[in-house]
């Protein structure tokens, strides 16, 4: 037989675990404030959501670098900078950053807006398979950030004067703020929802 | 059937969709799982402590050795430049970008210190003993950041611009480059040997402990 703590009138620390009854306001172990579930998070979710999704057009249209090699300069996009990869040769660097960067990203941003949507429509169905694709979401997110740690490098490292120099562009900024947006975005979701709809119903 | 308060302190609620358990001892390197949606729920693992410990402190040593060593360094047509990790967030954030510099400054340098330094002081006092007054601070800070730790894909950031380099310039690792491997390795050994629920465990048996004697 299984019961949640929601219904058996209980409530669950979110920092340290401890079972309290739900009249508590504070934890008595850590002194946490004690929530059922995470505080406006579907509306916190889309509002991060709906941002990264709406920062992305520029990360993706605007220039992420600018070379400068004797007096000539290039810019590219991200799209660009992965093209570039694949026609030096360079084709598991490629894959490597079209999967964090273009891959990742769309995935996350579709992921947790079907989430949202199948929770507030209250859907009974494939409720495990959804708490894996959650699980699974807050794994890869984070290896969105490589192209930026790529740019932030490559801007300190060749500073070569007339050489070689590049330059940073706002393309690299938008897209370290989707990046950070979609982690918000999945923190502020509380997986817990997904299984409290077929509950209600039983 | 018998929900008096003193055993609420052996329920467990899943962290991912509420299902309530009875808590169990656990056998050496046992981990407890959701009976319904497969999260971890606790485990047990001896020596824990003193693992996590050793592996903190050989960490803080590699963390220094990463922000005072030079980091990476290129040569091409005579051109040469050396740079390192924290002098070069300096660089940016003064020449090219504050709000880039800002973010690696915090991934890259901040957190990585907040969290060795926050489980060093976790785990001293509970190598001592059961009491740790006051350290529960650090137990919520280090557990904030955790969804921010990007250490290891920063090294895969370190192969791409290899790559992107090897055809213009020679690229040389630097001693902090091989402390920024030593140091992922053992923060990721050291958070694999503890488990934050079982260290709040912890303090609760010997809050129940000092209860009872009073």
């Amino acid at each position: 037989m299984i019961s949640t703590a929601l219904e058996e009138g209980l409530i669950s620390c979110h920092a340290c675990s401890l079972v309290a009854n739900q009249e508590f306001r504070r934890c008595d172990r850590c002194g946490s404030i004690l929530h059922k579930r995470k505080p406006t998070s579907l509306g916190s979710t889309w509002a991060y959501l709906l941002t990264a999704a709406g920062l992305y057009i520029p990360a993706m249209l605007l220039p992420v670098s600018t070379v400068n090699t004797l007096g000539l300069s290039e810019t590219s996009t991200l799209m660009g900078s992965i093209i570039s990869f694949a026609q030096s040769d360079a084709i598991p660097v490629a894959v490597v950053i079209f999967v964090a960067s273009i891959v990742v990203p769309i995935f996350k941003i579709l992921g947790l807006g079907y989430l949202l949507v199948s929770v507030q429509r209250g859907s009974k169905r494939g409720v495990l398979q959804r708490a894996k694709l959650y699980r699974f979401i807050e794994f890869v997110g984070r290896w969105s950030m490589v192209d930026v740690f790529v740019v932030a490098l490559l801007v300190s490292l060749v500073q070569l004067g007339v050489f070689a120099s590049i330059e940073p562009g706002p393309g690299i900024i938008a897209f370290a703020g989707v990046v950070v947006l979609t982690i918000f975005a999945s923190n502020a979701f509380d997986p817990r929802l997904i299984w409290d709809a077929p509950n209600d119903g039983e | 059937m018998e929900t008096n308060p003193p055993t609420l302190a052996a329920l467990i609620a899943c962290p991912e969709c509420d299902v309530l358990h009875v808590r169990k001892v656990l056998k050496d390197s046992e981990a407890a799982h959701c009976v319904r949606c497969g999260a971890k729920l606790y485990s047990k693992r001896r020596n824990d402590i003193q693992q996590a410990l050793a592996l903190s402190l050989a960490g803080l040593v590699f963390f220094v050795m990463m922000v005072t060593f030079p980091f990476l360094g290129i040569s091409s047509s005579g051109a040469e430049r050396n740079i390192g990790l924290v002098k070069s967030i300096g660089e940016l954030y003064l020449t090219q970008s504050p709000l880039l510099a800002i973010l690696v400054g915090l991934l890259l340098v901040v957190f990585p210190l907040i969290k060795v330094l926050g489980l060093i002081a976790i785990l001293i006092p509970l190598q001592i003993s059961n009491r740790i007054p006051g350290t529960d601070i650090y137990f919520k800070l280090v557990e904030r950041i955790a969804p921010w730790n990007m250490t290891e894909i920063y090294l895969v950031g370190v192969i791409v611009t290899f790559v992107k380099l090897t055809s213009i310039a020679d690229v040389n690792y630097g001693i902090a480059f091989w402390a920024f491997i030593g140091f992922v390795v053992v923060m990721t050994a050291a958070m694999n040997a503890i488990n934050f629920t079982s260290l709040w465990d912890r303090l609760e048996v010997g809050e129940i402990n000092d209860f009872h004697e009073k």
